[in-house]
């Protein structure tokens, strides 16, 4: 019996020992420094000797004489691993990377060629273990990223639009989500299963003892639900007054782990099994007597705890078990029929309070280990745990509060609505007169701000002086019958307003158009949320970051918006001449369809230009002295302000000019082209357009041309004009060549 | 101006649009969107019962929406017949449940007003006792509501007032102070208000909220509070002694509404309680003869009083009336107190014999049943009390506590137990009876005798409620069998109706489990109890519905003892470990406060996807005044049928009654008894339509018709012959189906048209044909 004790008691120590490792290793992931796997001497990169270190989570090289790694990747990068064949005489380890870089060590250990394998052979037998590990974290992360993706429509476009067209990195993309990947890479924190004693089985060994198996993962999970078990065993084992064996048999003898038994009989139960003991050693006896204080104090503590918790809860809950008690409903009256049949022992009832107090630990280590982990986060800073702490509290009363609410019944019939319209947060402008004009343009930043912020005082008076001679001048307006019969004629349907259209803009622009106009505009929004990040520019790589994402934006100008906007210029164009539609109301319309955006599209630009301009005159960096004098955005700004350049009525001589030249040349040259412009008086992209339609006209044939287009062939036009055609017929000719 | 409420009004369509119903002519009311159609058909029964001026018992499944029905209904009717109806009293059972009706109302003159664009004359008002109302910062802080009681009244009571006008050091109440001098003649603005409206307007107007309410009674249109204020005469006559004639009284959740009139008249007295009241017998005679030597102007004075019969002055202040009549209020007599008792020293005397005549009787060593007559003569023969000035006790204590200027009313509890134990005793003559056991329990063997006088007939209390309003409904989630109410309460309904849930899809799984893998039946048969196949089986149940439900389970027992046993059984065949695995276990205990933290941790594992079970008693808390709405319970499990302690003499009483004065079959009361508690239990898991859950009857004997039948009707319907006498891998294979099926997303559009009425379907003739076609009426 005593012999098979102690056998039980040295496995005990020995899984001890390994809680010790493990907690320790834990112990040091937590702390900075990173543990160094394995570090093989003697490795050349590129011909340098030097040291091979493997850490944690990534391997670096470094050469002898210095003391940094000059080469490094994490484990994460590498894609494969290969090793030189075995009839080479050089032994060589070639990494290479998921962006394709390779890089080769040779192992050089001068001892013997054997070596220089063993070498190898560790470094690669570790990179085996390691890689997949790796490999499945990257795969979770595309899997995140996928996931993002697929879940979310805009970010999907936004990708489509600025990843997978190679305006932006996909690093740079997916910083923002950053948070996002992160917060959902934190592994989700295991609990502690319910039946956690129950798998601790007890088993009989050959000579009638009783033997427990513990593994490590049980002893953690022991800890992690009684808090005061772990409390005790630091205060008796670590010190070193009881050994672990020790420490778990009384623990398993303790009713801690029995639930069934009676504590008063249990108690001597312990007793007993410690006078046992005491026969032996005499030192034992003092232990033992201890470990039943111990085992006294959590009975007291879970007691305690119980009851302050039970208080807590009771505050919320009992109101809702307890119907109204009544005055007389009290002592004394009523039938008071007490369960009569309560027979059966304490014991019962102690199993179902142990029951209760297990589950509710179980439940408080799943909980706790939350708390402890935002705790630690903060334990550098002691205060702001203490606020922490704090805010957990009042999280935790809200989450009582909840919770007295679950059980309450509930005093809506949330099915017996209509489901009810989100609502939309709506734009709300102060100064709604800031978002629809642009800042004066100035070069100078801080004169921009001193225009920008006028004093109150200045403008107050200001308006005092204007205000003090300013009277009524009613003699020019319109009297009211006047002024409400013009408007009448000015709404829909009245007299002046024939040519417009009833149809709404959003009719008249094509879904597609639309549909893009509003992917552009999201990206842009993207972008430019990038660019603006980056303000203050504090450090060089935020300069540096400044410089790409311009450069980005210079991309995104080139590659979507101006194709945009010659697509629609040739496209939907043509097609609203059905409409009669004011020139000015088309334009509008392709720039915003979703109408409540345009203005601070219109805005987002010009605050961009004032600011590279600002950033000129403070950080004058180079990349500013290459900013376009229009960028993307003036677009934009011109096509609100000028709609005339866009959309043009050509007049018939012009038109009869152009047949002219179509008909000698219906293929002109770059160079002809801008001739053309330049003479008619039009953009160059116009010309050419024209040029395109007039073609696919001819080609269809005359007949379906139309009108227009006969009216021009019949125009006679003026001699100077004629002389004027002839002119550009002969400069037109001599670009021929060119 | 105009623009603006032109604009208002837009805004208000566009952001719900709510109902009105046409009910045989009556415009009703409806502030949400949709309508159920059970609660249409609720409507309709209603509205005949109250036109036919009768009572009505309504049974509706538990979430459909019963009260706001029974509100808009109402409310509706109260406002087009005013001359055949004038109040509303809505009698509820917990306080939340109290608040969830003012919510309900709330939200419906919310929506009257918004429709009719004016403001509604209505006062609609919770009342609850002073533990709940007090906003006096001492007073207040009490917990227990005798406490609180007396609390106050040691601050509001008419002699205690009239010496703190003379003497500064005696506190009063400011709030009641200044109530006392405004309020009385204040009318409240019309409105809806629940407990904590009224606390706020008392703090703002600086006026004691409860009294404040009392006086508010008797001039609101609508009164929400608990049965105890109507069916508890010792209440009763202070609170509701002014409802008129005209008023509906709806009892809701009323399953159990028997219980409650019994309780009210029954009386409980053990050793300790004697002693106490011995203790106070002699504290009271220091105080007479304390008083004797020093104002004996007072006492003659009483006597005077008692002399001309005036049994309680009318202009007596309310504040004063804690204690009252504990008998109903037309058995009081009306005759002076008789000589004998008139002086205070000779009451004295006489309850000292009378305790002492107590004392010998609860010195039994075997068990005595006894009727009230038969008690009478004893007393008389033996300590020659008679029976008269027995009955003018309670009125005579009342008295004299009064006169003495008492402080600390609470502390006279017992003596007022005893003197309303005899009051009643010597009042009625059937319908009670005196059990007195020497042992407690009927097995401890601690000798502890125990005198129960108990209540028989719950149609005492509540037959002047029957007599005196027109209509008194009574509804609940689980009234069947219907007919049983009537019976036993002795009235006659105009209108009884049960009505099912309408559903789109099966979202109840009612099974009968009868037999274990292995065949063997199960069963919480009294005689197969310690049976362990029949507790192995049980405990295989349980393991298989953990693995394959998600979040919360919750299994009843019979009760406590049963409980118990089975859980030891478990554990030691290690099903609880299997439990364990997959989910936390909790259970239920006699211990109130261990029993509400179990309940919030297993709220808290359900609320983290932890899962868990709860374990507990079907006659317990939990099975009354819990919901287990959505994942807190996606499965019951009622392990046994939940018949009452069968070998209770209290209970043979009744039974023996009931079987020679109602013609009800023993059998017939407690398979009725047992099937209400079940089925309440059961009925704890689906709150709504889009809620889902399983439940379980574990227990062969469930099988047979006289059961089957009395399980309700919403559940019955779905209880078709394949879910019926299973095994538990049956069972299993059924669940696992159903979860896959019931996890599909629910739209609404679904359900339009079909559980789910909006405004245009009850247009519809072919609708309304279906819903009355449901409707299935007895």
């Amino acid at each position: 019996m005593v012999n098979s004790q102690r056998r039980i008691l040295d496995v005990l120590l020995y899984l001890n020992k390994a809680v010790f490792i493990y907690t320790s290793l834990l112990l040091s992931k937590m702390t900075d420094e990173e543990d160094v796997r394995l570090k093989v001497s003697h490795v050349r990169s590129k011909k340098v000797e030097g040291t091979l270190f493997m850490m944690g989570d990534r391997m670096g090289w470094m050469p002898n004489n210095k003391d940094v790694f000059t080469i490094c990747f994490d484990y994460a990068d590498i894609k494969v691993q290969r090793t030189s064949s075995e009839l080479k005489s050089k032994m060589r380890l070639q990494i290479i990377l998921y962006d394709d870089t390779m890089t080769t060590f040779h192992f050089s250990n001068p001892a013997s060629a054997d070596q220089q394998r063993k070498d190898r052979e560790m470094v690669k037998d570790l990179l085996q273990t390691l890689l997949p590990e790796f490999q499945l974290k990257m795969n979770q992360q595309l899997g995140i990223k996928s996931k993002i993706l697929d879940d979310n429509k805009a970010i999907l476009q936004l990708y489509k639009d600025l990843v997978m067209s190679g305006i932006m990195s996909a690093d740079d993309f997916w910083k923002k989500y950053i948070e996002k990947l992160t917060e959902n890479n934190k592994p989700q924190s295991t609990g502690v299963s319910g039946a956690l004693f129950s798998t601790i089985r007890p088993e009989s060994n050959e000579k009638g003892g009783v033997k427990y198996t513990l593994t490590t993962d049980m002893i953690l999970s022991i800890f992690r639900a009684y808090p005061s078990v772990k409390e005790k065993y630091d205060q008796n084992v670590t010190v070193g007054r009881l050994t672990e064996a020790e420490f778990w048999r009384t623990f398993f003898q303790s009713q801690y782990f029995a639930m069934d038994r009676v504590p008063t009989s249990n108690s001597r139960d312990l007793f007993t099994d410690c006078t046992r003991i005491d026969d032996e050693s005499r030192e034992y006896n003092v232990d033992c007597l201890l470990v039943m204080e111990v085992y006294k104090f959590f009975l007291i503590y879970a007691i305690v705890e119980l009851s302050i918790e039970a208080e807590k809860a009771s505050k919320r809950t009992m109101g809702v078990i307890a119907p109204e008690t009544n005055e007389t409903s009290e002592m004394g009256y009523g039938v008071n029929e007490t369960e009569r049949a309560s027979s059966s022992t304490s014991a019962a009832k102690q199993l179902i309070k142990r029951f209760n107090f297990h589950s509710t630990m179980i439940l408080k280590s799943n909980l706790g280990d939350e708390n402890i982990v935002t705790t630690t986060e903060n334990n550098d800073n002691s205060t702001s745990t203490a606020q922490k702490k704090d805010v957990e509290t009042i999280n935790d009363d809200d989450d009582d509060e909840n919770s007295a609410k679950r059980f309450k019944p509930d005093d809506d019939f949330e099915e017996l609505r209509s489901e009810q319209k989100e609502e939309v947060e709506t734009l709300k402008l102060i100064n709604p007169e800031r978002y629809l004009r642009a800042p004066p343009p100035t070069n100078n930043g801080r004169a921009q701000k001193n225009i920008l912020n006028p004093t109150p005082i200045a403008s107050v008076n200001n308006l005092k002086l204007q205000m003090a001679d300013w009277t009524a001048n009613t003699e020019l307006n319109l009297n009211s019958q006047l002024a409400l019969k013009v408007m009448t004629e000015l709404s829909p349907g009245g007299a002046l307003m024939h040519g417009t259209s009833s149809q709404t803009l959003s009719q008249i622009v094509p879904q597609a158009i639309q549909e893009e106009m509003q992917n552009i505009y999201t990206s842009l929004r993207e972008l430019l949320r990038h660019f603006w990040s980056c303000f203050p520019p504090s450090t060089p790589q935020i300069e540096e970051k400044i410089r790409r994402v311009h450069e980005t934006l210079e991309r995104f100008r080139t590659t979507k918006v101006v194709p945009f906007k010659e697509k629609v210029l040739t496209d939907t164009l043509a097609d609203f001449h059905f409409f009669n539609v004011n020139d000015s109301n088309v334009d509008w319309s392709l720039h915003s369809p979703p109408q409540r955006q345009s203005p601070s599209m219109n805005t987002a630009y010009p605050f961009y230009d004032s600011s590279m301009n600002t950033l000129t005159s403070t950080t004058s960096l180079p990349i500013i002295r290459c900013l376009p004098t229009s960028s993307p955005l003036t677009i934009y700004q011109r096509t609100s302000s000028s709609s005339k350049s866009i959309r043009l009525q050509y007049t018939s001589s012009q038109r009869h000019t152009l047949t002219e030249i179509f008909n000698r040349t219906p293929y002109p040259n770059s160079a002809q082209n801008d001739i053309i412009a330049k003479r008619i008086g039009v953009k160059r992209e116009q010309i050419r357009i024209w040029f395109q339609n007039h073609r696919r006209l001819v080609s269809k044939g005359i007949k379906q041309s139309k009108k227009s287009e006969k009216m021009a062939l019949n125009y006679l036009p003026s001699s100077s004009e004629q002389q004027k055609l002839d002119e550009i017929l002969i400069e037109i000719e001599n670009e021929k060549s060119c | 101006m105009h623009f603006r409420d032109s604009l208002g009004s837009i805004y208000d369509i566009s952001f719900s649009v709510k109902m009105k119903l046409n009910i045989d002519g009556l415009i009703v009311y409806m502030p949400y969107d949709y309508i159920y159609p059970e609660q249409y058909s609720y409507m309709h029964e209603l509205k005949r019962g109250l036109d036919a001026k009768g009572h009505c018992v309504l049974e509706m499944p538990s979430g459909t929406g019963k009260t706001i029905t029974l509100l808009s209904l109402i409310i509706a009717y109260l406002k087009h017949y005013p001359q055949n109806y004038t109040k509303l009293v809505y009698c509820s059972r917990t306080v939340p449940e109290i608040e969830k009706v003012m919510s309900e109302m709330k939200r419906l003159i919310k929506y009257y007003e918004k429709e009719t664009n004016e403001e509604q004359k209505f006062i609609g008002i919770a009342m609850s006792s002073r533990k709940n109302l007090c906003i006096h910062p001492e007073v207040s802080q009490f917990r227990l509501g005798k406490e609180v009681d007396s609390k106050c009244m040691n601050l509001t009571a008419s002699y205690v007032r009239e010496q703190a006008k003379h003497d500064r050091s005696i506190k009063t109440c400011s709030y009641y102070e200044q109530y006392d001098q405004q309020g009385r003649e204040f009318l409240m603005p019309y409105g809806v208000y629940n407990l904590d409206d009224m606390k706020q307007y008392g703090k703002l107007k600086h006026w004691c909220p409860y009294f404040l309410t009392r006086y508010i009674l008797t001039h609101a249109n609508v009164i929400v509070y608990s049965y105890h204020y109507l069916l508890d005469p010792k209440i009763a006559e202070i609170i509701s002694k002014e409802l008129p004639k005209t008023s509906i009284i709806v009892f809701d959740e009323a399953h159990n509404i028997d219980n409650v009139c019994i309780d009210s008249m029954s009386i409980t007295l053990t050793r300790r309680l004697l002693e106490r009241c011995q203790q106070n017998v002699e504290h009271l005679k220091v105080i007479v003869d304390d008083l004797k030597q020093t104002d004996v102007n007072r006492l003659k004075s009483e006597y005077e009083k008692l002399v001309n019969g005036l049994r309680e002055q009318q202009q007596q202040r309310e504040t004063d009336v804690i204690l009252t009549n504990p008998v109903l209020p037309d058995h009081v007599l009306q005759e002076s107190i008789p000589g004998n008792i008139r002086l205070a020293e000779h009451f004295l005397v006489f309850v000292k014999r009378f305790l002492e005549y107590m004392k010998t009787r609860l010195n039994v060593q075997h068990i005595v049943k006894e009727s009230p007559p038969s008690f009478l003569k004893d007393l008389q023969v033996r300590v020659c009390i008679e029976r008269k000035p027995l009955r003018f006790c309670s009125e005579r204590l009342r008295s004299l506590l009064r006169t003495m200027e008492i402080r600390d009313i609470h502390q006279y509890q017992p003596l007022v137990l005893l003197c309303n134990f005899a009051t009643i005793i010597s009042t009625y003559t059937k319908g009670f009876t005196l059990i007195i056991e020497p042992f407690g329990d009927s097995k401890s063997t601690v000798y502890n005798p125990v005198l129960h006088f108990t209540c028989l007939d719950s149609s005492i209390a509540i037959k002047p409620i029957f007599q005196r309003f027109q209509s008194v409904i009574i509804t609940s989630g689980t009234l069947s069998p219907l007919d049983m109410y009537p019976k036993i309460l002795d009235f006659h309904p105009v209108i009884m109706a049960t009505f099912t849930m309408t559903l789109t899809r099966p979202c109840i799984l009612p099974m009968i489990v009868s037999r274990g893998n292995d065949q063997i039946a199960i069963t919480s048969k009294f005689e197969q109890r310690e049976d362990q196949s029949v507790i192995r089986n049980y405990g295989i149940l349980l393991i298989e519905m953990c693995t394959h439900v998600p979040d919360g389970i919750v299994c009843f027992f019979t009760s406590y003892s049963y409980m118990e046993q089975i859980v030891a059984t478990w554990y030691e065949l290690k099903i609880i470990e299997q439990v364990q695995k997959y989910k936390l276990l909790f259970i239920e205990t006699q211990d109130s406060i261990e029993t509400s933290l179990a309940l919030y941790n297993y709220q808290k594992a359900c609320d983290n996807g932890r899962g868990a079970v709860l374990l507990s008693v079907a006659r317990g808390k939990v099975s009354e005044g819990v919901d287990f709405d959505n994942h807190l319970g996606r499965c019951v499990i009622m392990f046994g049928i939940p018949y009452v302690y069968t070998q209770s003499r209290i209970l043979q009483a009744r039974l023996d009654y009931l079987r020679e004065n109602f013609h009800i079959r023993e059998n017939d009361f407690l398979t009725f008894d047992a099937l209400r508690h079940a089925s309440q239990c059961v009925g704890r898991v689906l709150r709504g339509k889009s809620d889902y859950g399983i439940m379980i009857f574990a227990d062969k004997r469930f099988l047979r018709s006289d059961k089957r039948l009395k399980i309700p009707k919403w559940i019955q319907e779905y209880l078709h012959d394949g879910l019926c006498n299973l095994s538990i891998e049956e069972c299993v294979q059924i669940v696992k189906k159903w979860l896959k099926d019931m996890a599909q997303p629910l739209k609404q559009e679904d359900q339009l048209g079909i559980s789910l009425l909006a405004e245009e379907h009850l247009q519809s003739h072919d609708v309304i044909k279906k819903i009355e076609e449901r409707c299935i009426q007895i």
